[in-house]
């Protein structure tokens, strides 16, 4: 199982819209989520990022919340 | 599989890192997080986060007497200024939550100033540090760092945090950090 298959119907979103959004977006107003592994995590994340590795994402679903855009890398 | 779970707007992030262009944080996800359990009031966080900044505030003014260059001791100045001004709309939100004829001596004395923004010690950063400071270019590059570094720690507490209210705080303390994060990135284009 891929990136693709746990986002299935996602939308792209490149980097200059990623930044556009959050310039103009206030935090605690979206989630910003790694799904990478923790070593990769600890090595450079984009600040305030929250690190749930792709693995585990499907047990911890519940520790994000819904209503939230969700941004994933 | 977010979509399928009720996630109304899931995007993923075309390139990943590679593509981001922004500072980056570092770090394991529990650096830093000794200083917060989960249940500290709003008046905790606020005397937590108020010396984190005089921890950097302190970092900076240290660094600029250190500092051979003008050019990078106006940086550090500047630096050290806003994190000033950073310090007083804490302590101002402080008294409007807690109690309008607070002091500054009966707050400060609360807060402790130990562990600077982004989970580090000032004094061994500023040692650590020394050595890449050549130049304004040098210095505003550490200081990025530490503005994401304290950027994602505010996010960290915020998740850890169980208070909505405090929450709010450490999002706002998260969003005026970003917004250092541009100043630096703009100063840095000029300089």
């Amino acid at each position: 199982m891929g990136i693709r298959d746990i986002f299935s119907n996602f939308t792209n979103m490149d980097t200059e819209q990623f930044q556009s959004f959050i310039d103009t977006s206030r935090e605690g107003s979206f989630t910003l989520l790694d799904v990478r592994q923790p070593a990769e995590y600890e090595g450079a994340r984009i600040p305030g990022s929250q690190l749930i590795p792709l693995p585990t994402l499907n047990d911890r679903l519940q520790e994000l919340d819904p209503e939230k855009p969700v941004i994933a890398y | 599989m977010l979509t399928g779970q009720g996630f109304k707007q899931v995007y993923n992030l075309k390139g990943g890192i590679a593509a981001w262009q922004g500072q980056a944080a570092a770090g394991p996800a529990e650096m830093g997080m000794m200083l917060v359990k989960g249940d500290e009031t709003p008046q905790d966080i606020i005397c937590l986060a108020y010396g984190l900044e005089e921890g950097l505030r302190k970092f900076y003014a240290a660094a600029t007497q250190m500092a051979i260059e003008a050019e990078v001791t106006t940086v550090l100045s500047q630096l050290a200024e806003i994190e000033e001004r950073h310090k007083q709309r804490l302590f101002d939100l402080y008294k409007a939550i807690d109690a309008a004829d607070t002091t500054i001596e009966s707050f400060e004395n609360k807060v402790n100033s130990e562990l600077m923004e982004g989970g580090f010690d000032p004094d061994k950063l500023l040692e650590a540090s020394k050595p890449a400071f050549k130049n304004a270019t040098d210095v505003l590059s550490f200081a990025m760092m530490l503005e994401a570094q304290g950027m994602d720690l505010y996010m960290r507490y915020a998740d850890k945090s169980e208070d909505a209210q405090v929450k709010e705080i450490l999002y706002k303390m998260a969003d005026e950090e970003k917004s250092h994060l541009k100043s630096l990135g703009d100063l840095f284009e000029k300089i």
